[in-house]
């Protein structure tokens, strides 16, 4: 059906190129969680190229720091148990280290 | 196959694609249909067999009541429900019945072996039993004519809502089913921010408050200081909401993207300033239901003062129920019951005093924690640890840490931003061009996605 006819052809147009963006992106800068998708699936024939794909896809986008945004954001957010109540009773405050 | 992973993300990519490819308004239906019978298949394929009986038990039974009159459309019509009625308790609460006969048996010296059963509860099955129960009754009002086996069939299994609702309505949904589904610009960018917001309040506030204060505390709550108990209670309160709200928020987004509407499920409840607020804010297309086809059938609000509560109480100790098989849904249920008795005969018999609304607000909060208590604990033995726990004299703050606190400042924070804030924001974000919406959006998802932790746990809902 073309453009003209389709009554939500305008936002499925709009809807279709903002998913495949996402997606694009997500492949680029997330593939971490590809790689342990993969891992996850059961062994077997169809799972092995896919999981070999995934990991090679995964080490180069980390080689080429295209998982710079994932790794500073998971970075960041891994610290946020080293802040502490000073002065309260409880968990000791963890001192961040100097320079 | 759960929401928040690669593997949902891959099957609706797929079948937004094959849905939207046909031009055929049957076609989008019966791809979706296939689509919704694979997303519950992945959990167990014998099921699919149960939704399929279900949803063709209740077009036939439809059929009938919109075809025969008096004794025969009345005999179809509860033959309907209570066929409906029997599958859900077979499921769900058939060994929850046996225990008790036989512990009442034992008590009075009659101790039987009743035949037990290792019964499996398939995901979703009070969510499609309560649909399928109003479609009938929706029918035999005359609310909706009866619809086509495919229709009913779809409306059961749309894969949105069908394992943790909304409970969707036929006279919500059939209407959209009949004709094609229209995709604006607007509902596609307010789909995809339902869907970013949804995924940062499961993974970044309901997950992380979980796995690190209130599962610990909750399991052991005698190893754990009053302070850690009380947070842990806040806590909870904050992860149900933000949990089960995504599911909803995300369920909302998902089927805008297929072109359907379904109407919203949460309004900011924890802002309600009595109880019979929070049920208008909380879970609405359960409450919604509930009143519609269990209090006005019981009298709703005729018949006086003590019938109104008798009908009040009873409506919420059977909503109780229907979250589970537990005593600790039941005491939930008459809790609500009883604190909405309380505030519907505090407005009859002294209808001059109103409090403040602030002090409205933290009464009910409290009310409802108090009803979390049971809701989250294992048993009731275990609640009973939580109470005691409370007013312990221990105020170490341990899993109490500045992040934890943070997160339960934020739930609640929540609450009170500007309810239209998301719409707004959805909007004006619709006007960009398509690409820098979808990097955006990939943006939000991917920094959603890092602060995950390791694994998602089931939402709350899929238990019932």
């Amino acid at each position: 059906m073309s453009d003209r006819t389709h009554p939500s052809s305008s936002g499925l147009g709009w809807a279709g190129t903002a998913i495949a963006m996402a997606a694009l992106t997500l492949a680029i800068g997330n593939a971490e969680a590809a790689r342990n998708w993969a891992e996850g699936l059961e062994p077997g024939p169809v799972s092995q190229p896919v999981r070999e794909t995934a990991e090679r896809w995964a080490g180069f986008t980390k080689a080429t720091r295209l998982s710079l945004v994932r790794d500073e954001v998971r970075g960041l957010w891994e610290q946020r148990h080293e802040v502490g109540w000073t002065g309260l009773s409880g968990k000791p405050p963890k001192v961040a280290p100097t320079a | 196959m759960l929401f928040p992973t690669l593997t949902f993300g891959l099957f609706f990519l797929a079948l937004f694609a094959l849905v939207w490819l046909q031009a055929n308004n049957e076609w989008r239906k019966i791809v979706l249909l296939a689509g919704s019978w694979i997303f519950y298949g992945a959990w167990d394929w014998r099921f699919v067999a149960l939704l399929i009986a279900s949803a063709t038990l209740n077009w036939l039974c439809a059929r009938q009541v919109a075809e025969t009159e008096g004794g025969a459309r009345r005999a179809w019509l509860a033959g309907g429900v209570a066929a409906n009625l029997l599958i859900l308790c077979f499921f769900k609460y058939y060994g929850f019945f046996l225990h008790q006969a036989q512990d009442w048996l034992g008590t009075l010296g009659w101790l039987r072996d009743l035949p037990l059963l290792k019964i499996i509860l398939p995901v979703g099955v009070s969510f499609f039993t309560f649909q399928g129960i109003s479609y009938l009754i929706d029918v035999s009002r005359g609310k909706l004519p009866p619809a086509r086996l495919l229709d009913v069939m779809l409306l059961m299994s749309f894969f949105a809502h069908l394992v943790a609702g909304p409970i969707v309505r036929a006279a919500d949904l059939l209407p959209q089913f009949a004709r094609k589904p229209l995709l604006t610009r607007d509902a596609a960018a307010m789909g995809l921010a339902l869907i970013a917001w949804g995924l940062f309040k499961k993974v970044v506030i309901a997950s992380q408050l979980a796995t690190e204060l209130v599962d610990p505390v909750f399991f052991d709550p005698s190893a754990h200081s009053a302070l850690e108990m009380l947070a842990a209670i806040y806590g909870y309160a904050v992860q149900i909401y933000c949990d089960f709200s995504a599911y909803s928020d995300m369920a909302i987004g998902l089927a805008a993207l297929l072109g359907y509407r379904f109407l919203a499920n949460f309004d900011q409840p924890y802002r309600s300033a009595s109880l019979q607020e929070f049920w208008r804010r909380w879970h609405i297309s359960l409450s919604s239901w509930l009143r519609d086809y269990l209090y006005i059938p019981l009298g709703g609000n005729k018949g006086g003062l003590v019938n109104q509560c008798r009908n009040l109480f009873l409506t919420m100790v059977l909503g109780g129920l229907w979250h589970g098989a537990l005593w600790n849904f039941v005491i939930w249920g008459a809790l609500h019951g009883g604190a909405l008795t309380v505030e519907r005969t505090g407005r009859s018999v002294i209808p001059w005093f109103k409090p403040p609304r602030w002090l409205g607000i933290l009464i009910t909060f409290h009310v409802v924690c108090l009803g979390w208590i049971f809701f989250r604990a294992d048993s009731f033995e275990a609640a009973g640890q939580v109470f005691a726990t409370l007013f312990g004299h221990d105020w170490s703050t341990g899993l109490v840490t500045p992040f934890a606190a943070l997160l339960i400042a934020a739930g609640l924070a929540l609450h009170f931003a500007p309810a239209g804030g998301l719409p707004a924001l959805a909007r004006a974000a619709g006007r960009l061009p398509a690409p820098v919406y979808g990097l955006a959006f990939a943006l939000v998802l991917l920094v959603v996605d890092a602060q995950r932790p390791d694994g998602v746990a089931p939402f709350i809902y899929y238990q019932f």
